[in-house]
């Protein structure tokens, strides 16, 4: 256990080492297009919310605990790339024949991929609050929020970990970043079930997205320790329990069959 | 005059090239920018086509305002994809082989801009038709849909001189593709979304002095059936400019480089 | 006292010793039997049994896909074998970790992360071996002074030449004191330079115990360095002794004269013997290593006695000794190609 822990911390020290020193993919383009669309959508789309059926919260302060999740559902997946790049170069080999258990490659990673993420998700919130936001629950609400889009991060990261390792290939992973725009659009992150058409309704509901800002919603509004609060831990754990399972799964398939 | 039949022979052929080298490539150069607008345009009806039901909205639904717009997101998702193809002619010494013919090396560059041109509007098309199929408006009928192919074919020659200018200027494949998110901020400072009167002043400002929303104005205008001439004879106007100034530039990087030293 | 005397007397913390105690290797240090590897229907490795004895260097001849790289990979516990077993440092490598604690291993491809700087690659790799950051930081200098790397300990792997990057790479496979090492194709792709400068740190890790199975596809390099030589052709072994044993057994030796008479009168003299033209009016003459025949100088002499005999005037003489390419050639049939002899490594180049 110590050995696992020591190794994750030194797996953890290399990539956050690699991003210091480029951090443009690691820290500054993941945020980028969440954002951009926290301003340009309560610009544009403000109006929204004087529909009946949206309720009665202003667009900005519905919108910003939702659009946060964006961080980690667009800019998804960094480390991968240098996981994949170990595997193709014959790295990972050699880490194999080390001490340490080689599934502190993966959790090291995914450490710091939750890190990664801080600084987006509180410029994120943080413009946010500037355009018209508001946090019921002061920082305990915007802690508990960026815990949540951290751990969506790392949720999310594990299906990325899985097409590195099947591909060995540094930029596959990025081929699945559309994948967030399905996962934050047909959820409840920009606006209300009731706002949205029929079908983009059923498809919302089966979105663990939904849940999880949902959580957030109530958090940064709402009761800070809510029911909502707790089906986004669920929700969050089955999904990182799989995505990992998934990963490992990948990596033992790539062992066995070297 | 031999000399320029023989020039528009060889763009043909160098034409044909590009496009055969495209059919290889089809999932880059027609089905992901293709895919990708119809993507959007789903999404968006989804999320926000709420917002056709509040007060003072022009149009009867949300996807009738952003179909034009879905049309040029196709052509700038694609941009750059003939400016890689002459930069990969360029490293390979494919050029150097051609300059041992007869053959102009301006055949080379004016056959992939054609084909650049073509290949947004066999795109455009489809988008445009998928957008009908959502639901939107076309009620200039044929001709309006041939108008805003059009428009988006010559959106893309002029767009695409960007990516020239940057291909031959600095010559790496990475400068060609870190130009693409440029397109990201033109359309969401744009009335890509609402109408100028539904965004904040600051934003009406920008959006009304964005050069690429005359061009946008003037294709959704066809679809609704008002088109607005003032705005057409701006966005002509506007992509005239853009492609007088980065071919210009293009071609004179493009002797350069073909000339021998 | 110099930087790799430095290393072997070093006395490390308890700690830093694997937690298998550091036993004595026993003899052979390596010992397979019967090896087998298949991928899907392939045989990669088809029953390859070997010795390794203690403190020596092994050299694993073969050409490109004939099943070196396999072999290697089994015997370092990085691919499980379909039939067989085999003992590395006197642990089955069925016992991956007793294996692992004690072997280093450079992979074909240098194993190494291009963004990372030398010293920090040293000291992760140090601190996954388990090895406390501070003994990790100690070691990590005293390799790279050790491989001549110490002025590049701070630059990114990335902008390493070649010979630097091997360097480094058995470096790397030194942390934790392994006493065996597998080399696989270390010298692939360097300038002779760098390629001497490696043989010579092998041959000093060999003085202090370590045993090391190397593999190669260059005659010369197994020549230089072995202490024996197995040849692997289309997965199996088709030789194994020591290279002054196989050239003895298989070589031959070339006497090659300038003379008088035509090419083909010398043939013709010498009807039953392996002559041939060179190309440059030079006749070349193979003789076989074989003690029936009288020693290797009575045979020469017996020669020059047939031809002048025959009224040829001899001008010029020389005779060259049996080489490992002969041995190759004469038990595979063919000649080794490595695809790649013209590489050239600038050293030290950014």
């Amino acid at each position: 256990m110590r050995a696992l822990v020591n190794s994750t911390m030194l797996a953890f020290v290399r990539q956050a080492r690699e991003a210091r020193r480029d951090p443009g993919p690691f820290y500054v383009l993941p945020m980028l297009p969440a954002l951009l669309m926290t301003v340009v959508f309560i610009a544009l789309f403000e109006r929204i919310a004087t529909l009946e059926r949206f309720g009665d919260t202003a667009y900005a302060e519905f919108l910003v605990p939702g659009v946060v999740a964006l961080v980690a559902l667009l800019g998804a997946g960094a480390t991968s790339s240098s996981l994949a790049a170990d595997l193709r170069g014959g790295f990972f080999q050699r880490l194999r024949l080390l001490r340490a258990p080689i599934g502190s490659q993966l959790s090291g990673r995914l450490l710091f991929e939750a890190v990664r993420l801080l600084p987006g998700t509180a410029v994120v919130l943080a413009v946010g609050l500037a355009f018209g936001a508001t946090a019921h629950n002061g920082l305990a609400g915007i802690l508990v929020v960026v815990a949540l889009v951290t751990l969506l991060g790392v949720a999310f990261t594990g299906i990325f970990y899985a097409v590195a390792i099947r591909t060995h290939d540094p930029q596959t992973p990025f081929t699945l970043q559309p994948l967030g725009l399905p996962l934050s659009f047909l959820s409840t992150a920009l606006v209300p079930l009731a706002v949205m058409p029929e079908w983009a309704r059923t498809a919302a509901q089966f979105n663990p997205v939904t849940v999880v800002v949902d959580g957030s919603r109530q958090a940064m509004l709402g009761q800070l320790w809510s029911a909502e609060l707790g089906w986004s831990v669920v929700v969050l754990a089955v999904w990182t329990v799989l995505g990992v399972l998934l990963a490992w799964a990948a990596l033992s398939r790539d062992i066995a069959r070297s | 005059m031999p000399r320029l039949r023989k020039f528009t022979r060889d763009t043909g052929l160098m034409f044909r090239r590009t496009a055969r080298e495209a059919t290889r490539n089809a999932g880059l150069a027609y089905v992901a920018p293709i895919l990708l607008s119809l993507f959007l345009l789903v999404l968006f009806q989804g999320v926000y086509g709420g917002i056709a039901d509040t007060a003072g909205w022009p149009t009867d639904a949300f996807v009738d305002w952003i179909a034009a717009g879905g049309v040029f997101v196709s052509v700038f998702v694609g941009a750059g994809y003939t400016a890689g193809g002459l930069l990969r002619d360029l490293d390979s010494g494919y050029l150097q082989r051609l300059r041992l013919l007869p053959v102009h090396p301006g055949a080379v560059l004016v056959g992939k801009v054609a084909f650049e041109a073509a290949r947004a509007a066999l795109v455009a098309a489809a988008v445009l038709a998928l957008a009908l199929v959502l639901g939107a408006d076309n009620r200039a009928g044929v001709a309006g849909f041939v108008l805003v192919v059009g428009l988006a074919a010559t959106f893309s020659f002029a767009w695409n001189g960007i990516f020239y200018v940057a291909a031959l200027t600095a010559r790496t494949h990475a400068a060609v593709l870190g130009l693409q998110p440029i397109f990201m901020p033109v359309i969401m400072f744009s009335t890509f979304w609402v109408p100028l009167s539904f965004m904040p002043g600051w934003y009406q400002t920008v959006a009304t002095w964005n050069p690429f929303n005359p061009v946008l104005v003037a294709g959704r205008s066809v679809l609704l059936g008002t088109t607005v001439w003032p705005d057409l004879v701006i966005a002509v106007a506007v992509m005239a400019g853009l492609a007088g100034l980065t071919y210009t530039l293009a071609a004179r990087r493009y002797t350069t480089l073909t000339t021998p030293a | 006292m110099t930087a790799m005397d430095s290393r072997a007397d070093r006395t490390p913390a308890p700690a830093d010793v694997d937690r298998y105690e550091h036993e004595a290797v026993p003899d052979p240090a390596i010992e397979a039997t019967d090896l087998v590897k298949r991928y899907d229907d392939v045989v990669a490795v088809d029953g390859v049994s070997l010795r390794v004895p203690r403190a020596t260097i092994f050299a694993y001849l073969g050409r490109n896909g004939s099943g070196k790289t396999s072999t290697v990979r089994m015997l370092t516990t990085l691919s499980v074998p379909s039939a067989g077993t085999a003992r590395v440092a006197g642990h089955d490598i069925a016992d991956a970790a007793r294996v692992r604690a004690h072997i280093g291993v450079t992979m074909q491809e240098a194993a190494l992360d291009p963004a990372m700087t030398a010293t920090e690659h040293l000291r992760l790799v140090a601190g996954l071996s388990g090895l406390r950051s501070s003994a990790a930081e100690v070691l990590a200098g005293e390799l790279l002074d050790t491989f001549g790397l110490a002025d590049a300990a701070n630059r990114r792997i990335g902008t390493f030449s070649g010979g630097m990057q091997r360097r480094l790479d058995i470096a790397t496979a030194l942390i934790g004191q392994p006493p065996v090492l597998f080399l696989d194709e270390p010298t692939t792709g360097l300038d002779p330079q760098s390629r001497r400068a490696l043989w010579a740190h092998i041959r000093t890790l060999r003085e202090q115990g370590t045993t090391v199975f190397l593999t190669t596809q260059y005659l010369e390099e197994a020549d230089e360095l072995a202490d024996r030589v197995a040849i692997i052709d289309r997965g199996a072994i088709i030789a194994e002794d020591t290279p002054e044993a196989l050239k003895a057994r298989l070589g031959r030796t070339r006497v090659v004269f300038d003379h008088d008479g035509g090419a083909e009168r010398v043939r013709a003299v010498l009807a039953g013997r392996d002559v041939e033209a060179d190309g440059h009016g030079r006749s070349v003459v193979a003789l076989d290593a074989d003690p029936s025949n009288g020693s290797e100088g009575a045979q020469v002499l017996a020669l020059l006695e047939q031809v002048r005999g025959a009224g040829i005037g001899i001008e010029a003489l020389s005779v060259s000794a049996p080489s490992l390419e002969d041995v190759y050639l004469r038990v595979t049939g063919s000649a080794i190609t490595t695809g790649q002899d013209q590489i050239t490594d600038p050293e030290g180049q950014p």
